[in-house]
């Protein structure tokens, strides 16, 4: 399978403080990794640097073989990457209505305006929300937010999606609609995805393999099953054992 | 734009704009420093007013500061009724040119049926007057630091040690900002000639005032304003050195869950009786004052008659303060949105600016005026001048308030916009600037009323004819029957109530803000 996303020697300070050290992670087309890590470990500055949001001082990210930044220097900026965030807090613009933040999250592919409502309508429709185009995102639940921000990363058709903790608030029931809906639009539409989470539900639901983030670099990074039996690291064997208790 | 370019670009923005701050006081720096006047700045009349006006801006802070921290204490931990606007209206008094206050109580002490009242004048009423106006200051701010603390701090305090506990908790975070703004109320009172003028109280303002329309010396008040500005400097500059930070951390917000209001059952009402209290002594006693020769002799044909000579250029000085001031805070606030050593240089900076008399700014463009030739009258004599001199006066006030609106919007919002590639300018104009409305518009409202209330930079400014109303009241009130000066008072007050509950109903226009994506 070829790599859709290779990070390489990433080394990053956030304040002075060193966050990420050497830190490498290799991401194949329509694979699913779950990032575990401690608090603090750097996972969503990981996350960041491969969406171009954070410039890394030392190593390379590369997206579909393509050189995306390089220490230092960003050669391809985030909305030409081909990768859509769902950020922990959603960050939905809340003076827009649902349609708009969709529409406007399709803002850098250059579509013409009849485009942007059709691929707005259709990503509505998949995410089971056209009913809620027109309200305000401080009007609906939880849930709703959720696949609204949902809805606005897969609008613009990424190949990889990167979710950052974001089922943080959620109660439980919709938690896991939420996430037997990601689970069938990953299907419908195969792009890849890296989930940072503390919860093996999620991954036991959404993740084919499983990355450990320890000490600021990548320890260990296997398929979902071969981490169940032989994790190696501290935080590996415990979450092994939490997604055998699962099923 | 790579990231060093976009820091370059950020630090021309807030230069040029700080520089633009302080650039109506240069003129009058520079030639007081450059010249000798043939009369000394440290005269003893100048030493005596000076010395007056520093026990007076002392006795004014702590006044301040020993009712405007417990209030705001109580006020911002538990729930009462009326809350909103009973802290609302506490800015009532901020917002009034002092000398009103002053009209009120003297005319309270003047009724026969107030004997019982004490004589408010001299030193002690100019003392209790400014006091009372500047409590609101400790107030908010003290309300406003206890905003930062966390609801579960608060909690965890009540749990572990009860009320008492919960009170020490809030009082140690919030001294340090309530001290530096009882002191910022009392550095304001020595460059306010309202209150020292209708008491008899010998102020530095009023001397510089009355030396400047005596001998038309522009050195000499430009050394006097210096004087003054190094004087206040000097002691506040330590204390705003290690309270600074204090003070940002409490202006600025951070999106934190806030203290929820107790009911607690004795606490609540002490802080309804103290916040009902102040209000009454502070706002309504006086009003009631003026009120008195209005209720007597009601003048309001001829008051109105003066209104409606003097709302244009009012609502034009202040409307243009507003936008200038709003703009300009707009600027610095999203130049140093990540940026907390940005965001601290630049209140000091503008601290310092609200600290100096406002003498210095109108005096110096006064100056600049009879120096620069006729094609420049449009920006140096005429509503623009007044407008642009105010905008920059109360800058700080407006920066504020707009630093706090933009620290509470979430970085995420720009991140996602730069995931899907939406563009800057159009991420401003359809996500930050309707985010930022109710600030702008509230920013440029409080600019509005503090402006309309300034009356020293607007005498020195204002062109031949265009008056604004407190300086055509002040000009007034010492020789015009007392049923038209109250009157004139009345209307006034009655427009910044208006200003002030326009300003509270914003949040309900721009519910959505608080929408919890």
């Amino acid at each position: 399978m070829s790599a859709l996303v290779t990070c390489k020697g990433i080394g990053c300070r956030l304040g002075g403080q060193l966050v990420l050290r050497g830190t490498d992670l290799t991401v194949a087309a329509a694979e699913s990794v779950a990032l575990l890590g401690s608090s603090g470990s750097g996972k969503s500055t990981l996350l960041r640097v491969i969406a171009g949001l954070e410039l890394p001082e030392r190593g390379t990210v590369t997206i579909a073989d393509k050189l995306a930044t390089r220490s230092g220097r960003l050669l391809i900026p985030p909305h030409r990457r081909g990768i859509a965030m769902l950020f922990q807090d959603l960050a939905l613009w809340p003076n827009l209505s649902v349609a708009g933040n969709v529409c406007m999250g399709l803002s850098g592919l250059r579509l013409t305006p009849a485009q942007v409502r059709a691929r707005m309508a259709q990503t509505l429709a998949r995410c089971g929300i056209s009913d809620l185009a027109r309200r305000r995102p401080g009007t609906l639940s939880g849930g709703q937010q959720q696949r609204v921000a949902l809805a606005r990363a897969l609008a613009m058709q990424p190949k990889l999606l990167l979710l950052d903790e974001p089922m943080g608030g959620l109660d439980l029931l919709t938690r896991q609609a939420v996430l037997q809906e990601i689970a069938r639009l990953r299907t419908e539409l195969g792009f890849g995805m890296i989930l940072v989470t503390h919860d093996p539900a999620e991954v036991h639901g959404l993740c084919n393999t499983l990355a450990v983030l320890e000490e600021r670099k990548i320890v260990e990074h296997g398929p979902l099953e071969e981490m169940k039996t032989g994790a190696r690291s501290a935080l590996g064997k415990a979450f092994a054992q939490a997604l055998q208790s699962i099923g | 734009m790579g990231k060093h370019v976009r820091a370059v670009f950020r630090f021309c923005l807030v230069a040029g704009v700080l520089c633009l701050a302080l650039a109506p006081a240069l003129p009058l720096v520079f030639s007081a420093l450059a010249r000798q006047s043939a009369e000394p700045a440290n005269s003893t009349a100048f030493r005596h007013a000076m010395l007056s006006s520093l026990r007076l801006g002392a006795g004014v802070s702590v006044l301040a500061l020993l009712i405007g921290l417990p209030t705001g204490l109580l006020a911002a931990l538990y729930a009462f009724p009326a809350r909103r606007p009973l802290l609302l209206f506490q800015a009532f008094p901020l917002l009034l040119p002092s000398f009103l206050p002053c009209i009120g109580w003297s005319n309270l002490a003047a009724a026969r049926w107030l004997a019982w009242l004490p004589a408010v004048d001299g030193f002690a009423g100019c003392l209790l007057v400014l006091g009372l106006q500047s409590a609101p200051l400790p107030l908010l701010a003290t309300w406003a630091a206890c905003q930062n603390l966390t609801a579960s701090q608060i909690d965890a305090a009540r749990l572990h040690g009860g009320e008492k506990s919960v009170l020490k908790l809030s009082a140690r975070a919030c001294i340090p900002v309530a001290t530096l703004a009882a002191l910022l109320g009392g550095i304001l009172s020595l460059s306010d000639p309202g209150a020292p003028l209708i008491f008899g109280v010998r102020s530095v303002a009023t001397e510089i005032r009355v030396q400047f329309s005596a001998w038309h010396d522009y050195d000499l008040a430009g050394r006097e304003c210096l004087m003054l500005a190094g004087l206040v400097l000097l002691l506040t500059g330590p204390l705003l050195l290690v309270g600074l930070r204090s003070l940002a951390t409490a202006a600025l917000a951070r999106q934190t869950r806030p203290v929820i209001p107790y009911p607690h059952p004795v606490l609540s009402r002490l802080a309804l009786a103290g916040l009902g209290i102040l209000l009454f002594v502070a706002a309504m006693l006086p009003a009631f004052g003026l009120c008195l020769p209005a209720m007597q002799n009601p003048m309001f044909a001829r008051a109105g008659q003066k209104v409606a000579a003097t709302a244009s250029p009012t609502l034009i000085f202040a409307g243009g303060a507003g936008v200038v001031a709003v703009t300009l805070a707009t600027l610095l606030a999203l130049a140093t949105a990540r940026c907390p050593h940005g965001q601290l240089a630049v209140l000091a900076v503008l601290l310092a600016l609200l600290a100096s008399p406002p003498a210095l700014a109108g005096i110096g463009v006064s100056r600049l005026a009879t120096y620069a030739p006729a094609q420049f009258d449009w920006l140096t004599r005429g509503d623009l001048t007044v407008a642009l001199a105010l905008g920059l006066r109360f800058l700080p006030v407006a920066t504020v308030g707009m630093m706090r609106a933009v620290g509470s919007m979430p970085v995420s919002w720009l991140d996602a916009g730069r995931v899907h590639g939406v563009a800057p300018a159009k991420i401003l104009y359809r996500v930050i600037l309707p985010y930022l409305t109710a600030a702008i518009v509230a920013s440029l409202l409080l600019v509005m009323v503090l402006a309309a209330a300034d009356i020293t930079t607007t005498q020195f400014l204002q062109p031949v004819g265009r008056q604004s109303l407190p300086v055509a009241i002040f000009t007034v009130m010492a020789n015009s029957p007392d049923g038209l000066v109250a009157s004139l008072c009345l209307l006034y007050l009655a427009w910044v109530a208006v200003m002030l509950a326009a300003a509270a109903q914003l949040p309900r226009l721009w519910k959505w803000k608080r929408s919890p994506a």
